[in-house]
């Protein structure tokens, strides 16, 4: 029983440890802005969109998927008077597109470094997105939880077998759920 | 070394299993709620008085709305939320792990009421807000209960980085040599590199 809780314990940790890593990184942004930046930087592009393409917000998502180097998921669009603005956008990056009514585009990319990226991925959780790979990343996702459940239940089964460590080991279990569940619960009835 | 390692990655696991823990839920949950058509929740209006001095700033209304309405676990509205809808109507929300509380101030200066629209959490949604809470210092205005919890996620955010090296050491120190392990790692290892050059 040991033996296969244990290899169990080690195949899910090393799947999720980079993904680990990279939740870890991005939470210490995110808890620490001031020390650790997520920058992005813009760059503008022009182009000229058909008249197909400027019928529909979709229409036009794909020619600019298809011509603009633009990548991502459509998250905004307006009509305002004659000019349709539309916003796309994939972690890390997004696109502030305004079309005129003649078909002149222009696309301000606002290209993430690799914390804003990083950041992004931490709060993308969707496997129903147009853009594929943000499905591939929601389905690493939800692996990535159940790993992490998973560890958490034959981590501590495998303290509970080994019958080493039991007395500093309950100490630490015992003030993690005091402390933790006790104030969940606290602040959930508050 | 190898066996202090062991035992640090022993007592980090299980010092912080509740927060891991809560972290693989959260992931799960979050998913779930970014399904299409997931119904918002559902939101509970009323309307009351509000007494201000006629005079009184957006800062001074937040203040005042903070005093008042009692929101528990709500923090002090920062000025960059304070906003106003298309009539200039002063709008803001107080946000806790619980749920959401919006309020439009109403009328003019010499009698003003209130719209209050209180969203309640549900548990999937109150455990993904726990997770999301980041360390916050004591005397940030932040309340008491929160500044514990920001504690312990803090904790926990660098116990999962010790977890994550510590135990990629302990297999290539005792294990390495093994097939489905080394699979599991490259498998784990080339889906985050895709993903990020892909996004990237």
């Amino acid at each position: 029983m040991y033996r296969t809780v244990r290899d169990i314990h080690l195949l899910l940790g090393l799947f999720a440890w980079p993904f680990a890593l990279l939740y870890a990184i991005s939470a210490l942004q995110m808890a620490h802005p001031e020390a650790l930046h997520a920058n992005s930087a813009d760059s503008t592009s022009h182009l000229q969109l058909t008249a197909a393409a400027r019928a529909t917000p979709d229409a036009a998502r794909d020619f600019l998927r298809s011509h603009g180097d633009v990548r991502g998921t459509l998250t905004k669009s307006e009509k305002m008077a004659d000019t349709l603005v539309l916003q796309l956008e994939r972690p890390g990056t997004t696109y502030d597109v305004t079309v005129r009514a003649d078909g002149e585009t222009t696309i301000v990319e606002h290209h993430g470094n690799t914390l804003r990226l990083l950041n992004r991925l931490h709060h993308a959780a969707s496997v129903w997105s147009d853009f594929g790979a943000s499905n591939v990343w929601g389905a690493l996702v939800i692996m990535v939880s159940l790993a992490l459940l998973g560890l958490g239940v034959t981590g501590i089964w495998l303290w509970f077998l080994r019958k080493v460590e039991r007395r500093a080991g309950l100490v630490f279990l015992g003030v993690s759920v005091l402390y933790a569940g006790g104030l969940l619960l606290l602040i959930r009835l508050a | 070394m190898l066996r202090l390692i062991q035992k640090l990655h022993v007592f980090a696991g299980l010092q912080t299993c509740i927060a891991l823990m809560l972290f693989g839920v959260a992931g799960l949950a979050s998913t779930w709620q970014a399904r299409p058509g997931a119904p918002p929740g559902e939101a509970h209006a009323r309307e009351l008085d509000f007494a201000a001095p006629a005079q009184a700033s957006d800062r001074q209304l937040a203040d005042l709305l903070y005093e008042q309405l009692h929101t528990p676990l709500a923090a002090p509205v920062p000025d960059f939320a304070l906003q106003h809808d298309a009539r200039g109507q002063l709008q803001l929300a107080f946000y806790t792990p619980n749920g959401t509380t919006r309020v439009t101030v109403l009328g003019d200066a010499q009698r003003r009421r209130l719209h209050i629209e209180e969203t309640r959490a549900d548990l999937a949604e109150f455990l993904t807000n726990m997770h999301s809470i980041t360390w916050s210092r004591p005397g940030s205005g932040t309340p008491r209960l929160l500044v514990l919890w920001s504690l312990y996620t803090e904790l926990s955010i660098f116990a999962l980085l010790f977890l994550s090296l510590s135990g990629v050491y302990q297999w290539l120190a005792t294990r390495a040599e093994k097939r489905v392990a080394r699979a599991s790692f490259l498998v784990g290892l080339a889906s985050l590199v895709l993903v990020y050059v892909w996004m990237h």
